[in-house]
């Protein structure tokens, strides 16, 4: 399987555009990392979602998911963490990346960094082991 | 068309209407985002209005009207002696949130409470109404 689609549908930079998000995906050796950048609401998340059916596809080892850019998380895209998780089933891991004041806290909050491994960079998520 | 704008005399108040769409909803989130810089609020008590009243609004685009109708979503601002009060408000009717919501869903109430000062949900015939509320003492502070 050759590396899922570099963000098809994103004609725009990740330039912190309000209301856009990014999501790029990357190949690191087997593992895939979605990284994504801007603001995850209920307007954009779909494009994760979309992005995270691609990726599974390959069944790849690990998924990582980086919000490091991400500027803004709402319930949505909390959604999009679980869903993958849920979708990835038992051959694929997925891992979230989230540092930020905009992400991490939420997180916190609702307990989703109890439900899903997070780790502080994209590099330790894909040193982390399988 | 959209937002309408009532009122932006930063610093005392902010009040828009929109249709409940969720492209208006991230409208909204960032007109309220730009109000609360303007009055210096905190980092994190920003952060934390903007995310809250984005699940309100959220909540309005999403449950507060029947499929197929368009209704309106209300957003008004408004700085206290002692903090912040924003308001979300809709015209439609609020529907109590299943107990077994799906992993989906049922994230956005809990964020409400959990991010907010202090969070007062009303339900009446005529819609329903959320208020939220930040103390900010001050300089510092805050949530």
């Amino acid at each position: 399987m050759p590396a899922p689609d570099p963000n098809p549908s994103s004609p725009h930079p990740p330039s912190g555009n309000a209301g856009g998000v990014t999501v790029q995906a990357e190949q690191h050796g087997d593992a895939v990392a979605l990284v994504v950048t801007g603001e995850l609401d209920m307007l954009t998340t779909p494009k994760l979602d979309e992005m995270v059916t691609t990726a599974l596809r390959g069944t790849p080892p690990v998924l990582v998911i980086d919000l490091t850019g991400v500027t803004f998380l709402a319930s949505a895209g909390m959604a999009a963490l679980v869903s993958a998780q849920q979708a990835a089933g038992e051959n694929t891991t997925v891992r979230v990346v989230a540092t930020g004041r905009a992400t991490a806290r939420s997180l916190q909050v609702v307990g989703l960094d109890e439900q899903l491994p997070i780790h502080p960079s994209l590099d330790e998520a894909l040193a982390a082991g399988r | 068309m959209c937002p309408a704008r009532y009122a932006t005399d930063v610093p005392a108040r902010l009040h828009l209407r929109c249709a409940a769409h969720a492209r208006h909803a991230t409208e909204l989130r960032g007109e309220l985002a730009e109000w609360s810089r303007g009055l210096g609020l905190p980092e994190q008590t920003r952060d934390a209005i903007a995310i809250a009243a984005y699940e309100a609004m959220a909540n309005v685009v999403t449950h507060a009207y029947p499929a197929g109708t368009i209704g309106v979503l209300e957003l008004h601002a408004s700085r206290q002696a002692d903090g912040v009060a924003v308001i979300v408000s809709d015209r439609g009717r609020w529907r109590t949130p299943p107990a077994e919501p799906g992993i989906r869903h049922g994230r956005g109430l809990p964020l409400i409470h959990a991010l907010s000062d202090r969070a007062e949900i009303r339900c009446a015939d005529a819609g329903t109404t959320v208020t939220l509320t930040w103390q900010v003492d001050g300089a510092g502070g805050g949530h």
